[in-house]
């Protein structure tokens, strides 16, 4: 990959600063996501991939705060420090819903009930360009019909009660691209929906990045969906990185424990009365309490007793594919 | 809507009767015979006899419902017993001032509870929010009868400011608009915070925070839109209490209002005024819940398309 990334994210660490003590949420994350690609979010809930790809729309709101770490973005020919930016001032307002859109986990909830459907894209936007609002709505209406909802006029003046699930995700995702962002972090979209409208969706979303040119930052904790939609991959556990690198290398050679374990638990059709799905041990442990050395380590059917007093780093395991697992590493 | 409109105002017919009814019905039910009440204790028989059959108290139940009910349909809800009025004469002026005062109040209540609630909210569990609900703790505690009478000692006697009672000038409004409206800010307000912080941690105000909407149109727009169902309802109780008369601030600024002539017709058994005057209330109240129905409609989507 030579192309310059659209966005780097470097070291980031939220936290959450609550009366039960502090919650490290996002500790020391780094990834990067060229133009075009998909990135693949994968992680348990809890790990800390939704705070992550908040903190990247700088939607990281107190309690919780970014400790340290950069959120480089190229905007307007020079690069921006999200992680610097006032989350309510006007400079990081210009680039959610341009550079950077977002679609949510529940669509019966992340649209606004008392407002009907195209008027709340016509208002993503009116936000950012300077357009009539009869030409915002004609496009509004058009956005509605790329994303494949029948009768797009109709649909324009309906309330979301009025819409099911799977059209409600889609005008979510007709809001999300109306001003042509660069990224779009989708949030496990696809979560609520039925398997069906799962794939319609999944569809949906890689048909607009090769329209619109978009990135994709996209968060699951079903592997069957990153399998389908993702170029690269990154595994979290407990608000780190444990595993990262190209989508083939990543399923075809899970280098950590935890990637490993996750890979055991998918059902094959391969393997069907042949191998027994194997869970992980254990619980995720809370933010609130991360065990010394490696996270995973309570868990982990391989750990070692360096395991338990010192956190490993990410280190290349082959070609663009990085572990942080001492398994794979020359303890130093 | 249209739908719903009439609906709503084909529900007041029933209800009015209701209320007829009721009055009818409360009047035979205090004890005593109404012709010896008009007539006084002392009255002889046949002053008693002769004002029992003028009235028709002497014809069955049923004949004296249809009468009443006749009589109240065509707008006559009888004569003081004292002034001899027609009660419709003595309560409209009276409803017409009291619903000066209730509208003056709730709209400063209104807009007091709405900036306050929402700053609250905005400032949620910061030092601003903290100071805001004890103000409206404290006002809530508060009885009108001490924070009128202290409003009176120190605007008007004190500092000699505002009159201290009546309603001759724009002046006479300020401190019962004030007194009245400040308890219902104070009740309001903590239901305004309380709704906006709801409202302010559902899914929608990141999906419009995502699009770049800026704070206030978070916060005015799509946050207070969906916190209003709660507020109307209790703001349409406030406005029909005060409407109903403010016994308390009425009394204690003097004001000639509803409130008043309801406890003075109770306590000098003028059973006719008394009638009327619940009558006027209960209408009003019908009258104002229709209004906050149709104002969730408004409001709401899913109540209008259901």
């Amino acid at each position: 990959m030579s192309v310059d990334p659209l966005i780097e994210v470097k070291d980031l660490k939220v936290h959450f600063h609550t009366e039960d003590g502090v919650a490290r949420a996002v500790d020391g994350v780094g990834f990067s996501i060229a133009p075009e690609r998909t990135l693949g979010v994968v992680g348990e809930s809890g790990c800390g991939k939704s705070v992550t790809a908040r903190a990247v729309m700088g939607l990281i709101e107190a309690p919780g705060k970014i400790e340290q770490g950069e959120i480089l973005l190229r905007h307007n020919g020079r690069t921006v420090d999200i992680a610097k930016l006032d989350p309510r001032g006007a400079e990081i307002r210009g680039i959610r819903g341009t550079e950077i859109a977002m679609i949510f986990q529940e669509p019966m909830t992340s649209l606004n009930p008392v407002f009907r459907i195209g008027d709340q894209i016509v208002e993503a936007i009116l936000l950012h360009e300077k357009i009539g609002r009869a030409a915002a709505r004609e496009r509004a209406v058009e956005l509605l019909a790329a994303v494949g909802i029948p009768l797009p006029r109709q649909r324009f003046e309906q309330f979301p009660h009025q819409l099911s699930g799977g059209m409600r995700q889609r005008a979510m995702i007709a809001m999300a691209m109306s001003c042509n962002p660069k990224l779009l972090i989708a949030d496990e979209p696809t979560t609520a929906l039925d398997v069906t409208i799962q794939a319609q969706v999944m569809d949906l979303m890689n048909a607009l990045r090769r329209d619109f040119n978009t990135a994709i930052m996209f968060i699951t904790h079903d592997l069957g969906v990153i399998a389908g939609m993702a170029d690269d991959v990154v595994v979290m556990y407990l608000g780190r990185i444990v595993e990262s690198g190209p989508v083939r290398e990543i399923f075809r050679n899970p280098k950590h424990p935890y990637t490993q374990g996750l890979m055991g638990s998918i059902p094959s059709l391969a393997d069907w009365g042949v191998r027994r799905l194997t869970a992980i041990d254990g619980v995720v442990p809370s933010p609130f309490a991360v065990p010394q050395g490696c996270g995973f380590a309570p868990r982990c059917p391989h750990a070692m007793e360096i395991c338990r007093t010192r956190s490993p780093d990410l280190a290349e395991v082959a070609p663009g594919h990085a572990a942080a697992c001492f398994l794979n590493q020359v303890p130093t | 809507m249209t739908r719903l409109i009439i609906g709503r105002l084909l529900f007041m017919v029933p209800a009015a009767l209701g209320i007829i009814t009721f009055l009818f019905a409360l009047f035979h039910l205090i004890p005593g015979d109404p012709a010896i009440m008009l007539a006084g204790d002392n009255a002889p028989r046949s002053v008693v006899d002769a004002i029992r059959e003028a009235y028709g108290f002497d014809q069955p139940l049923h004949v004296q419902y249809g009468r009443y009910m006749a009589k109240v349909l065509q707008g006559d809800l009888g004569i003081s017993n004292y002034s001899r009025d027609p009660v419709v004469n003595s309560v409209i002026p009276r409803i017409i001032n009291t619903a000066q005062l209730a509208f003056l109040s709730m709209l400063f209540a209104m807009i007091v509870s709405l900036v306050l609630g929402c700053v609250s909210a905005m400032y949620w569990n910061r030092p601003l929010d903290k100071v805001v609900t004890v103000v409206a703790l404290l006002g809530i505690c508060t009885p009108v009868f001490v924070s009128g009478l202290l409003a009176i000692y120190f605007f008007s006697i004190y500092l000699g400011w505002l009159p201290i009672s009546g309603m001759s000038s724009w002046r006479h409004f300020i401190l019962p608009v004030i007194t009245l409206g400040a308890f219902q800010a104070a009740v309001l307000t903590r239901m305004v915070r309380s709704c906006m912080v709801d409202a302010l941690g559902k899914d929608y105000i990141v999906t419009a925070r995502a699009k770049g909407a800026p704070e206030f149109l978070v916060v005015f727009k799509h946050a207070l839109r969906n916190a209003l169902l709660p507020i109307v309802t209790l703001f349409g109780l406030g406005l029909g209490h005060t409407l109903g008369g403010s016994v308390v601030t009425e009394t204690i600024f003097n004001w000639p209002g509803l409130g008043r002539l309801m406890v003075n017709s109770i306590l000098t058994r003028d059973l006719p005024i008394t009638q009327g005057a619940i009558f006027f209330f209960a209408m009003i109240f019908i009258l104002v819940n229709m209004i906050v129905d149709l104002v969730y409609a408004w409001v709401d989507p899913r109540i209008r398309y259901d």
